[in-house]
């Protein structure tokens, strides 16, 4: 199997994940799509898997910042989540906005962790930041969700 | 408490914060300031909501992309389902295109006739030769 196939296969999943809370599920598909045709098209680093997957989210985190921009441009409003099942709606739409407060950039750092499962390392690697920024927004992004969720789960009761 | 105390204070507790992040992360962290943060109950508190905000993200993300995976794997069934039938229409368009063609232009009919009225009836003779009794009929010379 050839590695483009291979990178497909294993961060599919997870590149669909985060770019479905940036963009909205609809935009998500065709922009994962648009990811492994881009990886396709281009030279796999000869690196290590963590590496690649590294590689894989950058373009997935530049295409996003593309297509966030041109709506901008186009004044169409961004969907950031699509809570359909009624146990999860609630939650869905907490996050949705929860996630819509954050820093753009602490918001990319947090989803690649939390939907995409990257490292520090690769996450640095994927926004071009230090490891020790990663860090601090990471923290930043989780203490702001944790204080807007908490808030949150005085009207609902999904939040611990 | 002075600012430079406080400002102290408000780092150290962002080490510990930091070092438990990395503990849910999975990531390296000093074991020392692990035993520090996991001491106070804020910290162990934030680390609960840590694992519960986790859960919150993949369990909302999870459904779309549940469901973006059945959407690939339908797409895929319609694929061999239209590749089965496309092949069934063209064998059974095959035949019956088969058959009207041979219905169209049937193959030429050859019809032998046999006269059997005279099948049976041996030519005329050209020469009789008549046998007498005592006439050596075998003989060659003057057998005109």
């Amino acid at each position: 199997m050839a590695d483009a196939d291979l990178l497909f296969t294993a961060h599919r999943d997870g590149v669909f994940r985060y770019l479905c809370r940036i963009v909205g599920q609809e935009d998500a598909r065709e922009l994962t799509q648009e990811v492994f045709l881009r990886v396709t098209r281009a030279e796999v680093p000869n690196t290590d898997d963590g590496g690649r997957r590294a590689w894989v989210f950058r373009i997935a985190r530049n295409l996003a910042l593309n297509h966030v921009r041109d709506d901008r441009r186009r004044g169409t409003a961004v969907e950031l989540t699509d809570a359909t099942a009624q146990p999860t709606q609630a939650l869905g739409v907490a996050l949705r906005e929860a996630l819509g407060q954050l820093n753009p950039v602490d918001r990319d750092v947090f989803l690649m962790r939390e939907a995409g499962g990257l490292s520090y390392a690769e996450i640095s690697f994927a926004c071009q930041l230090t490891p020790d920024s990663v860090r601090s927004r990471l923290h930043r992004a989780r203490q702001q969700l944790r204080r807007a969720l908490s808030g949150a789960s005085e009207r609902d009761s999904f939040w611990r | 408490m002075t600012p430079d105390e406080h400002r102290e204070i408000v780092r150290s507790d962002d080490e510990l914060y930091l070092v438990v992040g990395a503990l849910a992360d999975g990531e390296a962290l000093d074991p020392v300031t692990l035993r520090a943060a996991l001491e106070d109950p804020a910290i162990r508190d934030y680390l609960v909501d840590l694992i519960a905000l986790r859960q919150a993200v993949r369990t909302v993300s999870e459904l779309p992309a549940a469901r973006w995976r059945e959407r690939g794997s339908f797409r895929s069934r319609v694929g061999w389902l239209s590749a089965a039938a496309a092949i069934v229409i063209s064998l059974t368009g095959g035949y019956f295109a088969g058959q009207r063609t041979v219905q169209a232009a049937p193959a030429p009919i050859v019809e032998t006739v046999v006269h059997l009225g005279n099948a049976g009836a041996a030519p005329k003779p050209t020469r009789v030769i008549s046998l007498r009794p005592g006439v050596n009929w075998t003989e060659t010379a003057g057998a005109q």
